[in-house]
Formats: C-alpha cells, structure tokens, sequence
C-alpha cells in the first residue's frame, strides 16, 4: 500500500510539473516583451548568409498593444481595444542588418549612387512582393508593408509587416517566406511552430 | 614504509587518470560528410531544382509553339503556287522572334541555373558551418570523390545528420 501511494505521489508530482511546464501562464506587460524578445521561445528568429543578418519578430497582438502604450500596464478594456485594432492580420517585423554593424545593408556591395537609389526604391515598394505566409495550407501575401527608412544612418533596416489572416490560431507551423534577390541568397525560411503561436501566455491586465 | 609507498601509488594513479582526462577531453574532434549526397538530399536544392525545370518546362512551349507555327508557314509555302507578301512578312517575323526567343532563353536558363546555385552554396556552407559549431567539431572535412579524403572509416561519416540538420535549418526550425 505504502508503495502504491508512493508511486501515485510521484506520478501527481511529474504531472503537475509537465503541465507546468507545457503551460506559458500569464505574464506582466514587460515580461510580457521580454518572453516574445527571448529567441529561445520561438517568436524571433534569426538567419544570416555572408555578412547578412535577418531578424524576424513575429508580433502577437497583446505585443502590439503594450508597444502602443509605451510598455505601460494595461487594464482589460484598453487591452482589448488594443488588440481589436489589430484584428485580422497577422504582424512580424523584419529586420535586415550588416555582420560588422558598421555599413547600411543599402550600401552592401553597390558601386554607385544610382545603384543605392535603385536599391532604395525597390526595398521600400517592391520588396514586398518577395514576402509571403504559409499558413493553414493557405499562401497569404504580403498586406501591409512599410520600410522604416533611417536614411543610412544605421547598420539595419527594418520592415513592419502584416499579412492578412482569418483566424489567430492556426493549425500547422506557420512558415515566412522571403525571396532575396538583392544579396542573392534566394529563400529564406522561418518557421514559427503552432504550438508556440496557440500557447503564448496570457498578458496580465490591471 | 607502507604510507610512503600508498601515496606514490596515489600520486601515480592520479596522473594517470589526469593524461587520460587530458587526452580525452583535447582529443581533436573531426568528421566527414558526403558533399554530393548532402547537396542532393538538401531540401532548398529540390525545391529550386523543380522551379527551374517548371519554368524551362514553360520556355520550352513557347518555343514547341512557335516552332509549329512555322513549319505550319513552310508547309504552306511549298505547296503555294504564288507566296503572298503578308504571308512571307508574317513568316519572316516569326522566324525572328523564334529565334530571338530561343536565344534569349537559353541564356536566361543558363544564368538562372547559376544564381539558383549559388543561393544553395551559399545556404548549404552557412548550415554546415553551424552544425560544425553546434557539435564543437575542430574539422569537418568535405569528401567529393576527388581525392580530398582518400580514406576515411564510416563512423566518422556524419552525412545523415547533417541532412537532418540543414533541412531544419532551411526551414527555419533551428535557432
């Protein structure tokens, strides 16, 4: 008897530990960024291809809200009016930068001004056609797109991007996908697992 | 007498234990991979591969059809008895365009195959560089049939997981 219960005592233990463990829980507004900033939870990724860096962030909602409020607590109504603006799209931010930090990626292997332009003009209006979602068996492109231009004056560039979705949860893995054609490195894949997407924590409300 | 000897076996074992510790612990760690067997089974290589016979594929029709159409004209012309002016202008202006056509796409082809390759060079050395880091390797040596590695024993082949790895990589799994 003093046996069984033993085993049924560590047996709740580990369940309670894998449940634990599976569940992300509720988080406060700044832990809240600093979770979905911790690459090791899935929501932002990085690739690099001689001396180019990509950087993908993808933006929940509740991220979205707390950025508007300048990372300030936010109360259950303002949440949801936070998160109701961002309804039906789904938000990343990508960022491009150069290895040594010194160089805007603009700059990266061109030999004249014409060429910067050129390259200018095409990341802040073609671009977006090199950008598209795999989600829910669907191909969803690129919906809202904007180049946040720092006129060379930093080593990255940054893009904000929304891609049209029709539900917040999905089924499958949701895959990033991004032509580039500039640095010729082709494809550039991020997955962001279903499970992460489904399970990020719950934000902490006033 | 006894103690003296009990520490000098001591001491002698400790080193022993030390030079093997060191030895295992600074042994160079290095492994092989088979190049035309990863690049083939590499997932961006496949996908790039059929996009490009899908569009050579098209290409080809338009040339297929173009070319029907003008041996429709020489038909045409050989059993005429008098070879009307429009009919030769149009037939003139097909030739030229397939021909033009034919020139154009395969030099569109052959400068498709070669970004398409880089683009998996350079995707496949990336990955393959950070499974070496990944799994501390000191080498990771590339065998290709050319003589770069004459002999190697199989264990050292490490080929099927770095497939594994660069296709998770590819498809951005990895962190």
């Amino acid at each position: 008897m003093g046996k069984g219960a033993l085993v049924l005592f560590l047996s709740a233990v580990l369940s309670v530990t894998i449940f634990a463990s599976c569940k992300r829980g509720s988080l406060g507004c700044q832990d809240y960024v600093k979770w979905m900033d911790n690459p090791n939870n899935g929501f932002k990724m990085t690739k690099a291809f001689e001396g180019i860096k990509y950087t993908l962030q993808y933006k929940t909602k509740e991220y979205l809200a707390i950025q508007d409020n300048k990372g300030q607590p936010l109360s259950p109504t303002s949440l949801a009016k936070g998160i109701e603006q961002y309804n039906d799209m789904c938000y990343f931010t990508l960022r491009m930068e150069t290895f040594d930090k010194a160089h805007d990626p603009l700059t990266v292997k061109i030999v004249s001004e014409d060429e910067y332009h050129q390259r200018n003009t095409y990341f802040s209006y073609q671009f977006q056609n090199e950008l598209k979602v795999l989600v829910n068996t669907d191909t969803v492109n690129c919906g809202l797109f904007s180049m946040v231009n720092n006129y060379g004056l930093a080593p990255y560039v940054d893009f904000v991007l929304g891609f049209p979705l029709k539900s917040d949860k999905v089924s499958d893995d949701l895959v990033f996908l991004l032509d580039d054609k500039t640095f010729n490195n082709g494809i550039v894949k991020f997955t962001f697992k279903s499970r992460d997407i489904n399970d990020a924590p719950k934000l902490l409300t006033n | 007498m006894n103690r003296f000897f009990l520490w000098g076996i001591t001491a002698v074992n400790l080193s022993v234990i030390s030079f093997v510790l060191y030895l295992y612990f600074t042994k160079e760690k290095i492994a092989y991979v088979n190049l035309n067997k990863v690049y083939k089974e590499f997932e961006m290589k496949k996908e790039l591969e059929n996009k490009l016979i899908s569009i050579q594929q098209n290409r080809k029709t338009i040339i297929d059809s173009l070319e029907i159409q003008l041996r429709a004209f020489s038909r045409h012309f050989e059993k005429a008895v008098k070879i009307d002016e429009k009919e030769q202008l149009m037939f003139d202006q097909k030739k030229e365009e397939y021909r033009s056509k034919k020139k154009n796409f395969t030099e569109d082809n052959q400068a498709l195959t070669q970004q398409y390759t880089d683009q998996i060079m350079k995707q496949l050395n990336e990955y393959v560089r950070n499974y070496g880091k990944d799994h501390n390797y000191d080498f990771l040596l590339g065998a290709d049939n050319n003589g770069s590695i004459m002999h190697a024993k199989e264990q050292f082949d490490v080929s099927d997981d770095v497939i594994k790895y660069i296709n998770k990589a590819y498809k951005g799994v990895i962190k």
